[in-house]
């Protein structure tokens, strides 16, 4: 399981966008570990995929503090959703070109 | 970057991820199996302390030293046993996680937790209401239909068997409350046997390699 993500970060760096849109979309909100674990990535390449992701106004940034630890969270924004929706159904009309 | 797409490769990828983010994937089999013959142990340990007291006075449980018999030997065997399985099962899935190379304690599993206790806490305190009111009948039957809800309850954030097991669970309880007969059968069947069969099913899917 674990080595197809590797195997896939080398060659297609959006698929770590990709792995996070597919996370925060069933996610009400992920931490920053918690994504960093499921993608299997490093913290610089993630944070620069996430900084790209909010770019594009797909996922917001909320840090908050706990004690004296910060806590950041991702959550997925309504553009963010029907952008990767869509991304979706293209695969799938990839899969099932309809007549 | 955008070589060749495989769509159905980056959907499976999509979609691993989202059950990955969303359920505990290291529950063992071994742990299922576990609870079982814990389950097992402990119908045949009550079996062995009561049985002898009914057959003396079938009405053994409405009298007030019977009741308060039955109470001081249930409870604390429930919790025990649960308690002991609960560890088989935290223990086989830390294994698990450890060779999966995945964290035990993560968002899914305490959501796993929170949502198997729920029904079962609310299941156990309302078995405690049967047994003080003197339905005894019905005890085993609850036991199990609570156990199947919670386990149904719980089926969102780990592997799908466990929904199934839940239903499996729900269904032979409720037919246990009508024919009350059953509910000796039915809480070894639920508790032991089934967990066992769960068990050796979710072993042999996601654990043989």
């Amino acid at each position: 399981m674990k080595h197809i993500i590797q195997q896939l970060n080398k060659s297609f760096e959006s698929r770590i966008r990709l792995g996070v849109m597919s996370a925060l979309v069933v996610n009400a909100k992920i931490d920053f570990n918690t994504l960093k674990e499921l993608l299997d990535v490093s913290d610089g390449n993630l944070a620069s995929h996430i900084t790209g992701l909010e770019k594009e106004g797909y996922i917001t940034i909320k840090k908050q503090f706990i004690g004296k630890k910060t806590n950041t969270t991702y959550q997925i924004t309504p553009e963010g959703r029907k952008a990767f929706t869509e991304h979706l159904k293209a695969l799938e009309q990839l899969i099932n070109p309809k007549p | 970057m955008t070589e060749k797409i495989d769509p159905k490769q980056e959907l499976n990828e999509i979609r691993r991820i989202m059950e990955r983010s969303t359920s505990f994937i290291s529950l063992s089999g071994l742990s299922g199996i576990s609870a079982g013959i814990v389950g097992i142990l402990t119908y045949f340990f009550v079996y062995s302390r009561t049985n002898y007291l009914f057959e003396e006075n079938p009405n053994f449980a409405t009298t007030t030293e019977g009741l308060s018999y039955l109470l001081k030997l249930l409870i604390p065997t429930a919790c025990a046993s649960l308690a002991t399985a609960f560890l088989f099962v935290l223990y086989f899935s830390a294994r698990n996680a450890k060779a999966n190379n995945q964290p035990l304690w993560n968002k899914s599993s305490k959501q796993l937790v929170a949502n198997l206790f729920i029904p079962l806490i609310a299941g156990g305190a309302f078995c405690i209401s049967l047994l003080v009111h003197s339905y005894l009948d019905m005890l085993a039957p609850t036991m199990v239909v609570f156990y199947g809800l919670a386990l149904l309850n719980a089926s969102k954030y780990t592997l799908e068997e466990i929904r199934w097991l839940g239903i499996t669970e729900i269904c032979i309880g409720l037919i246990a409350c009508f024919y009350t007969e059953l509910g000796p059968w039915a809480w070894l069947f639920g508790f032991g046997i089934l967990n066992c069969i769960c068990g050796v099913v979710m072993y042999f899917k996601h654990e043989q390699s």
